[in-house]
């Protein structure tokens, strides 16, 4: 099983395509990475971490990410089934199909590659790649 | 497709064409690029704000002394060549009606005939097939070169640009250019009233459909001056709104004495139109 974690970000989409990137590197890592896996689950950090953010700055909003990429990349289910929704949708974040990654990942030894990570525009975007460690 | 000499454009994106005069008494410039040097800096500026091409004229169009084919050739042919040599992929047009005049350029490595005075030379077009040259077709309403109108008069001034521009077009093939290297030129002031200017912007989707790519030289010209009451230096909102909207009407190529503005204004036209992507498109799509 090939998994794949993307934010599904507007601007990726081919009717929102511009002359000039605006995230061509972004948008490398996720063509490469849907090709790739089997199965693709979108997710992404807050829209809330700095001041140019899409959403108004909050506090919270670095740490709250911090904590989701350790439980993307340790991988961690459990961690990702725990995450705060309702806080989550106070930072902008795109979480709901955390449960929905943890049931595939669950039970399972996996090897993870981050192929993005960054925020360029304020959200934090992943692309994340899960490939069953046995084989 | 369109071809322009030795350029071929697969896609249907807007072309700004820059006027580089070397003349000492057009309207506009007033002489500012007679002088070879000074022309050539014009040349260098307009390909730096991005013109697509360039269009070089040796007569001024209205009034004015008298120039002979000799000195027009002397004007435009060799500076040609040098334009060539220092810009080797930029598209040249030559402003000229005389064939003898389009001979000598297109020689020298002009790509384009601008004809501004609607087929006056009949030999024009045949220079023109022999070279693999494109030509640009204008509608004057028969009047001669060099000549303001004095009441012209049409029952439909856009039926009569059509006709006599896909007329001219006709004579073109005829002669062996390529279709893909005619473009047709309503001709904003030549042979018209303000009030038939106005009407041909106004109507010119009636031309853009044709099949042909259509050119328009809206740039400071006596239409936009009497339209709005501004002098020559004072018509550039005039001339820029009146290229959108012969921009939203789907023209081509624009002949224009400032670049960037045109450029900015035909490209954001075009994107509003949805045949341009923006340029870089992040606001609300993170």
């Amino acid at each position: 099983m090939r998994i794949a974690v993307v934010p599904d970000a507007p601007v990726l989409r081919p009717e929102h395509a511009s002359l000039v990137g605006p995230a061509p590197q972004l948008r490398a890592a996720v063509a490469e990475a849907t090709a790739w896996a089997e199965r693709v689950v979108c997710l992404n950090g807050s829209a809330r971490r700095t001041t140019t953010s899409p959403g108004p700055y909050d506090e919270r909003a670095v740490s709250f990410d911090r904590a989701l990429l350790a439980a993307l990349t340790t991988p961690d289910p459990a961690a990702l089934r725990g995450v705060d929704q309702a806080l989550a949708r106070e930072l902008w974040a795109d979480v709901s199909a955390a449960g929905e990654l943890a049931d595939l990942l669950e039970g399972k030894e996996w090897s993870v590659r981050v192929r993005y990570d960054d925020a360029p525009y304020g959200v934090a975007w992943w692309v994340l790649c899960y490939e069953r460690a046995d084989g | 497709m369109l071809k322009l000499g030795h350029r071929v454009y697969e896609d249907e994106l807007p072309l700004v064409m820059a006027i580089v005069n070397r003349t000492p008494d057009s309207f506009y410039d007033r002489g500012a690029t007679y002088a070879e040097d000074a022309a050539m800096e014009r040349v260098a500026q307009v390909v730096a704000e991005g013109a697509d091409l360039i269009d070089i004229g040796g007569v001024k169009a209205g009034y004015g002394d008298y120039v002979s084919a000799e000195e027009e050739i002397a004007r435009v042919g060799a500076f040609v060549g040098r334009v060539r040599a220092a810009h080797p992929d930029l598209v040249i047009s030559v402003d000229t009606w005389r064939s003898e005049v389009a001979r000598v350029v297109l020689s020298e490595g002009a790509d384009v005939l601008n004809d501004a005075w609607g087929g006056h030379d009949p030999a024009l077009v045949d220079v023109a097939g022999e070279f693999d040259a494109a030509i640009i077709c204008t509608h004057t309403g028969g009047l001669a070169p060099r000549t303001d109108p004095h009441r012209p008069a049409y029952d439909d001034v856009m039926a009569a640009a059509i006709a006599d521009t896909l007329a001219y077009a006709d004579r073109a093939l005829a002669a062996g250019v390529r279709k893909e290297s005619v473009v047709i030129d309503p001709a904003h002031d030549f042979g018209k009233t303000t009030f038939h200017s106005l009407e041909i912007t106004r109507r010119l989707e009636e031309m853009t459909c044709l099949g042909y790519p259509v050119l328009v030289s809206l740039s400071n010209k006596d239409f936009v001056g009497e339209t709005l009451g501004r002098e020559a230096g004072e018509r550039l909102p005039g001339t820029l709104a009146a290229t959108a909207v012969c921009a939203m009407a789907g023209a081509r190529i624009y002949r224009v004495h400032q670049v960037r503005e045109t450029r900015d204004v035909v490209d954001m036209v075009w994107s509003i139109a949805g045949r341009r992507p923006p340029y870089r498109a992040i606001r609300g799509l993170a």
